[in-house]
């Protein structure tokens, strides 16, 4: 049974040697690295056990996810409908198990606790017939069990303590990522589980586990050359270590690095895979047994040698999930066609397109949009105390500078500048005024003449327009795109809402460039 | 005039103002509403006639605006809807767990024309099916999940019935799997599950993403990505933010990130569309419409398009209001698609109708060249309506030179595009865009005068190709815009045909006032209000909101006594500092009042019974005439009790405007008798 969970050997026959005698009514599985491969363990090692013909382990089991199980009821159906096996059907109204007597099991907690009982009967009759003096066990494995609190938390003691409440056979197996003492319920209100932590996996179990997956493909594939052909299994392992000797010391977890590994597996095999012309020609199945020849050990040394520094780089983007496996791989292999050509490295350079990307959305913003967003990336970085000396109309040119000169060498203690502690927190007042400003000194000669000329004060027609609806919607709308940030409760309505500034200074200087504002001279402490 | 109020099938219906029957002095003064329209000159059923014809119009218009948008979005949504149908069956093999498909869709415009769009491209796809989230139906996960499972299951109209206590609960994702595998047949995925048909597809579609609840949309794709094996759902989240994938990276943890596969799309927006939009509606030859924009109108859809709002929504909006605004404002605009019977023997109305008609054809031309016409036009008004088809018809021919025009203009910007020196692009940007439009249709502006002079930069081979993409239409020409001399230089001879064809359009006939918006001014004010500065404005001068005069009067007191009473007090407002005494508030406002009725019965002295009392508000107003009336020691009493009374009244108005915010009684000893000026630094 351990064989098919390469790395988990020890949980299985932990597992495996609590199920030979009596299970513990509360147990706490905790593995912080990869939770999912340890849940998907641990159950199909219980259902294994209890499709098992062995009646002296006879076991009855139900998993459940309580991040999907969202109330109480959804709990109560899933784990009842699991226990006897009740196929949920659309055409009687996807009815639950309806017990015996068509009792209503998911009202209440007690209602559970009978059904729990009703449950156990039945599958107890059902078995007694084959082997007498043995009764079963039910088993109720709880993945997430970390989110059980969120979603119910007055269900957390009865679940610890399910055995002793309906006085049945039963095991409730907590699997999580968080340890126990984080989820506790206070006053002692659970009894203390029995733990079972699950260490990081070694490295050469990961190995494993990648290799053992290649064979589980493998064994799935049809018989034309594909990327996860059996010969090139050994090709795939020495790719395997190569990657977790890059990845390894970063990441524990294998199935990000099994992600990492099929991202990369089928560009780095393309090479001397038949390309797709070729295998048009070769429908001969003799042709296609010869082409795919485990490579020479020269090769291999090649294409590991070519690959290397792209698996630092799948690294870098797939383990934040900057990109998903499938457009890198293809990115990649659009990537490696063109530097082929021009004859440099393949050393992907992610980043820089991802800024470009993002630079030619945002100058499909309206105009409008532009100068907040300047408005706002100044209010964040400069202190209000500058705005008048910076803003202030009135002072001429020289004065402005002289003064900002003076303030900036007569600084006591060093202070961080603001563009590395982050983007400050400013009122909408602030920004308004801010906006005007800019208004006044770049936008006023674009403007269309108004309809009647009954602007007279100077800068009086800018001030209608920063008061326009359209500009508070557009504000409201940056925030909604996450180009503003909103620091104020969204419902809170005394005193003016407050905002941040969501946009790299990059990104403001290329706004400001493109509207034609003079960002540098603007900003009290320019980098 | 019948008004046909019964009528169901009337999407609006026109109720002619009659004046406030219940107050004499309302009547005698001109309403604004009125001032707008000449109905002294209008038809019986002019405006519903005008109705009809801007009904058309628009339609005509907006189903033209809609083919170009379906045309321009196209692309994307076929990308979209093929992405789709291989969400589920091109993945990458060898990963650890299956990934939900998520496709973002970034509108810049944030307009719900896309994905109108899209999802009709989509519904027309077999075996996919859409639901529609809407952020106020996720408020939490377990209504969300039942909204998302109900878009589905709920299609089949003859459901089992399921009862809410026997049956899985509503938001149970096992019911969607129940339904699926009984109504899409279930074949286990496996790694190469691209060797098997495409399989039917259940889209999620969630309306303003950035709306929802990160929480509760983090714990819906958990649940649907752990049944993503068995139950091919893709999510498409449609965004506004210009970069989704940041957003997505901002607001979902890493533990979801792993969970989903996105694809990013991104909806065309930018200057072209609004280019392509405007030239293909409007000037394209193949289409007729019925109003043509003028160079105001083109400007502002220009500047509000790339300065405030980048949505195809508020486009279309303003081509709707110009519309609403042309045929409501003039009423030849009956003229505008066909001509009204009328018989030979008119009715009064029909009468003035016709007379305004005929000094309108003949308004520009002089008495002695149009004598005669003007004489048999004037007999009948047959003939008269007659010689309006043939101005209509000449109108439509001579814009269709102008269209011609500016496709062989827009031919050249674009075959010119990127091929010429940096010098030529800059001189060809004043052409370009609606902004060019508007510079070629004005005759105030230079036209196309200077082409020639940017043309002549071209080298040799640039004009061949030049002069080889605009032959085809130069072919078409009739004979009197044919270049007279073949020999002159192509730039020399664009220039002079583009402005022999771009003839203005208000100089064609003297109706062009019908097809042709020329130069009225949008009302802006109704589509971007600065509502703050209306609302002091109006305060400060609410007679230039009611459009009475007030007289003349050099003493800035005096003044005040003309205003209403919230204009009053927000006179003393203004004056204050950033606190109010409330009292001395008062005393301001009442000194007021009383210098107003001192007047009152100043004039109502000297001139009994003729012009009552001036001051606005007829409510008001009579209530002074009232007190006025009674005399004694009594009415002193009650008109102290109704200064009060509407002081208060004035105060609680320019609270419920925002203009006051309260001190607390017994907080920081100011006992409540001050408030707080939340408006400061005004300029009148």
């Amino acid at each position: 049974m351990a064989t098919g969970h390469p790395g988990y050997e020890r949980l299985v026959y932990e597992i495996i040697s609590l199920f030979a005698g009596r299970v513990p009514p509360f147990l706490y599985i905790n593995d912080r690295i990869s939770v999912r491969t340890t849940g998907n363990v641990v159950n199909s090692v219980l259902s294994s056990i209890s499709r098992s013909t062995d009646a002296s382990s006879r076991v009855y089991h139900a998993k459940i996810n309580a991040a999907a199980c969202i109330t109480p009821r959804m709990l109560y159906d899933t784990i009842l409908n699991q226990l006897v096996e009740w196929q949920v059907k659309w055409e009687d109204g996807c009815k639950i198990w309806p017990g015996t007597d068509e009792q209503r099991w998911n009202e209440n907690l007690d209602g559970f606790f009978h059904g729990l009982k009703a449950a156990y009967a039945l599958r107890e009759r059902s078995n007694s017939k084959m082997v007498v003096g043995y009764s079963g066990q039910i088993i109720i494995v709880i993945e997430r069990a970390e989110r059980l609190p969120d979603h119910m938390p007055d269900l957390l003691v009865p679940l610890t303590r399910l055995a002793e409440l309906t006085q049945l056979d039963l095991s409730v197996i907590f699997v999580s990522e968080v340890p126990w003492e984080d989820i506790r319920p206070p006053f002692g209100g659970s009894p203390d589980p029995y733990y079972i932590d699950v260490a990081p996996l070694a490295k050469e179990a990961v190995l494993h586990r990648l290799n053992s997956n290649f064979d589980a493909l493998s064994s799935k594939a049809p018989t034309t050359p594909n990327p996860y052909h059996p010969n090139l299994r050994s090709l795939y392992s020495q790719f395997a270590s190569v990657i977790l000797d890059t990845c390894f010391l970063y990441v524990q977890d294998s199935n990000e690095l099994q992600y990492i590994a099929a991202a990369r597996w089928p560009g780095f095999v393309k090479s001397i895979l038949p390309s797709a012309g070729d295998q048009e020609d070769d429908r001969d199945v003799d042709m296609v047994g010869d082409s795919l020849q485990p490579p020479s050990e020269d090769t291999r040394m090649r294409l590991i040698r070519t690959f290397k520094p792209s698996f630092k780089a799948a690294l870098e983007t797939l383990y934040p999930r900057l990109d998903h496996a499938k457009h890198w791989a293809a990115a990649q292999e659009s990537r490696l066609g063109s530097s082929q050509e021009s004859g440099s490295g393949g050393i992907p350079d992610r980043k820089g397109d991802e800024e470009n990307e993002d630079g030619v959305r945002i100058t499909d913003l309206p105009r409008m949009s532009k100068f907040i967003l300047i408005a706002a990336h100044l209010a964040s970085t400069n202190p209000p105390k500058s705005d008048l000396k910076l803003f202030g109309r009135g002072l001429d040119e020289k004065k402005r500078k002289r003064r900002r000169a003076n303030t900036k060498s007569g600084g006591g203690a060093e202070k961080a500048p603001q563009r590395v502690l982050g983007p400050n927190a400013f009122p909408l007042d602030r920004l308004l005024a801010i906006l005007g400003a800019l208004l006044e000194e770049n936008d006023v000669d674009r403007r269309l003449p108004p309809p009647e000329p009954y602007y007279t004060i100077p800068g009086e027609e800018t001030d209608v327009e920063i008061a326009r609806v359209g500009v508070y919607g557009a504000i409201i709308e940056l925030s909604s795109t996450g180009l503003l940030h909103r620091t104020s409760a969204s419902d809170k309505l005394d005193g003016p809402p407050t905002f941040k500034c969501g946009i790299s200074s990059e990104t403001a200087k290329q706004l400001a460039g493109q509207v034609g504002v003079a960002l540098h001279d603007l900003l009290w402490d320019p980098a | 005039m019948s008004i046909p109020l019964e009528d169901i099938q009337q999407t609006v219906i026109y109720i002619p103002y009659q004046g406030d029957e219940d107050s004499e002095e309302e009547t005698t003064e001109p309403s604004q509403t009125l001032t707008l329209i000449h109905p002294e000159d209008d038809l019986d059923n002019g405006p519903l006639l005008r109705f009809d014809a801007y009904r058309a119009a628009w339609t005509q218009c907006l189903d033209r605006v809609k083919s170009i948008i379906a045309e321009l979005y196209s692309p994307v949504a076929t990308d979209i809807v093929l992405h789709l149908s291989t969400a589920h069956t091109d993945i990458l093999p060898g990963l650890p767990f299956p990934e939900l498909p998520v496709i973002t869709i970034t509108d810049v415009s944030g307009s719900s024309v896309f994905l109108d769009h899209l999802t009709t491209r989509i519904d027309a796809e077999a075996g996919t099916m859409v639901t529609h989230l809407y952020p106020h139906d996720c408020v939490n996960l377990a209504l969300g999940m039942k909204a998302l499972i109900s878009g589905f299951v709920d299609r089949i109209d003859d459901a089992p019935k399921r009862k809410p206590a026997t049956s899985l609960a509503a938001y149970d994702i096992n019911v969607l799997q129940a339904w699926f595998d009984t109504f899409a047949g279930n074949s286990d995925l496996s790694d190469f599950s691209f060797l098997f048909e495409p399989r039917p597809n259940l889209v999620v579609l969630l309306h303003d993403f950035e709306q929802f609840d990160t929480s509760v949309i983090q714990d819906m794709l958990y649940i649907c990505s752990l049944q993503v094996s068995t139950l091919p759902l893709t999510f498409l989240l449609s965004l506004a933010a210009p970069s989704p994938a940041s957003y997505l990276q901002a607001s979902f943890s890493r533990s979801t990130l792993t969970l989903i596969r996105p694809y990013h799309f991104a909806v065309p927006s930018g200057p072209e569309v609004l280019n392509t939009i405007i030239i293909k509606t409007f000037f394209d030859k193949e289409y007729h419409v019925h109003l043509l924009p003028g160079p105001t109108l083109l400007e502002y859809l220009e500047d509000y398009y790339l300065t405030r709002n980048t949505s195809l929504d508020s486009l279309i909006t303003i081509l709707q209001i110009a519309h609403l605004k042309h045929f409501t404002t003039d009423v030849f605009t009956v003229l505008s698609i066909t001509t009204p019977q009328i018989s030979a023997t008119p009715t009064p109305t029909e009468l003035a109708f016709l007379e305004s008609l005929l000094i309108r054809l003949h308004a520009e031309q002089s008495a002695k060249d149009a004598s005669s016409q003007w004489l048999a036009r004037a007999r009948s008004p047959d003939i008269l309506l007659q010689a309006v088809d043939a101005e209509r018809e000449k109108f439509w021919h001579s814009v269709s030179m102008t269209k011609l025009g500016i496709t062989i203009m827009n031919v050249m910007l674009t075959s010119l595009r990127g091929t010429s020196s940096a010098a030529v692009q800059k001189g060809l940007d004043r052409w370009r865009g609606a902004a060019g439009l508007r510079r070629v249709l004005d005759k105030e502006k230079d036209g196309v005068d200077g082409l020639a002079d940017v043309l002549r930069k071209l080298s040799p081979a640039e004009c061949d190709m030049l002069s080889e993409k605009i032959e085809p239409y130069s072919e078409n020409l009739p004979e009197e815009f044919r270049p007279t001399n073949p020999n002159i230089h192509l730039s020399d001879r664009l220039e002079h045909l583009l402005r022999d064809l771009l003839e203005p359009p208000e100089k064609l006939t003297s109706l062009w006032t019908v097809w042709y918006t020329g130069f009225t001014p949008f009302p802006s004010e109704m589509l971007n209000p600065a509502l703050r500065t209306s609302i002091i404005s109006g305060l400060s001068f609410p007679q230039s909101f009611t459009g009475q005069d007030l007289p003349p009067s050099a003493d800035d007191e005096d003044i005040l006594e003309d205003l209403p009473d919230t204009s009053i007090l927000f006179k003393g407002y203004l004056k204050a500092g950033k606190m109010i005494n409330v009292y001395d508030w008062f005393d301001h406002f009442r000194t007021v009042l009383e210098s107003q009725r001192a007047r009152v019965i100043r004039t109502s002295s000297l001139t009994k019974g003729k012009g009552k009392a001036k001051a606005k508000g007829k409510g008001k107003a009579k209530k002074v005439d009232d007190d006025v009336d009674m005399d004694g020691g009594d009415s002193e009493e009650k008109w102290k009790l109704s200064v009060q009374a509407r002081f208060i009244r004035a105060l609680h108005e320019l609270d419920y405007l925002g203009f006051i915010k309260h001190t607390s009684r017994g907080g920081g000893g100011r006992k409540g008798e001050f408030v707080l000026k939340t408006v400061l630094g005004i300029v009148e």
